[in-house]
């Protein structure tokens, strides 16, 4: 049988909840759940930023030899509409707390594409063949500003893939 | 999250569900074995000298494939899972078969097969 890798949406270097085919919530408090608590709201000028989220893989089920070439992508067109983004950055496998400042350093995440993926095991490289965490944080944050448009928005679908043997 | 009375969001979503509950997994929907003169295995990469390789259902709808006759190299499963919007675009798993001079990918989802050059990968 194929492993198992579960999307889990992560409180710890190591301790997590499955999101896999599940919602993450971008809002304004530091939990995982997807509810319409704590919603962002736009502010009257600037910027304002949803607690940042940590995403990481889970190995539920360990392959028969080797999982690897873990890589996250999006389909590159931004459904959120004007005002509204979201920026993603490889933490490798440092744990910081959850924060709702601007993500030093964050890429706009629909840059990552099939052709050009976010790579998601530069430090804690593969190949893996053992149940657990694997692979490195991606820490994902929103950005809503002054002149986004108000309402519940279309969910966009980021992906994991990897490789088994 | 999609605003209430959208319809065609409902029904994809519940297709979707249906599918997931009957056919199990995408990942899953498959077995695989590797035959050589010397008998079959169905564990590990290589391919070098096998006489043949199956893929086989593991729900009823799905075509079964086999192949013999040619020179295979190696293989390799390809995975993608979603997070936030599970309804939009579903799992998906690919099957390669590393051949002489192509590949043969074959999509679990449905058991079409795809036909690539040597170098070229598929992303689902």
């Amino acid at each position: 049988m194929a492993a198992t890798i579960q999307i889990h949406e992560m409180s710890a270097l190591a301790t997590g909840v499955d999101k896999t085919s599940g919602t993450i919530r971008f809002k304004d408090a530091d939990n995982a759940t997807a509810d319409l608590a704590n919603a962002l709201v736009i502010p009257a000028a600037g910027s304002i930023y949803s607690y940042t989220k940590k995403l990481r893989p889970y190995v539920s089920v360990a392959p028969d030899v080797v999982v690897d070439n873990f890589r996250w992508y999006t389909d590159g067109a931004s459904g959120y509409g004007t005002g509204i983004g979201v920026t993603a950055l490889n933490l490798g496998v440092t744990w910081g707390a959850n924060y709702k400042t601007a993500q030093p350093a964050g890429v706009d995440i629909f840059t990552y594409v099939v052709a050009a993926p976010l790579d998601g095991d530069v430090t804690d490289t593969g190949p893996v063949t053992t149940t657990g965490y694997h692979g490195d944080l991606i820490e994902v944050q929103m950005s809503v500003a002054s002149t986004a448009g108000a309402g519940v928005k279309t969910a966009e679908t980021l992906t994991f893939a990897y490789d088994e043997i | 999250m999609l605003p209430s009375g959208n319809h065609e969001y409902l029904d994809k979503h519940y297709q979707e569900v249906v599918s997931r509950s009957v056919r199990g997994p995408v990942k899953d929907r498959y077995r695989w074995v590797v035959e050589y003169p010397w008998g079959s295995q169905t564990v590990g990469g290589n391919l070098e000298g096998c006489t043949g390789f199956l893929l086989i259902p593991t729900v009823g709808d799905l075509p079964k494939h086999e192949v013999r006759g040619i020179k295979m190299k190696r293989r390799f499963l390809r995975h993608a899972v979603r997070v936030i919007n599970p309804c939009n675009k579903t799992d998906e798993t690919y099957h390669c078969v590393v051949c002489e001079g192509f590949r043969l990918w074959f999509r679990y989802s449905d058991g079409a097969v795809v036909v690539t050059g040597e170098e070229e990968e598929i992303n689902p």
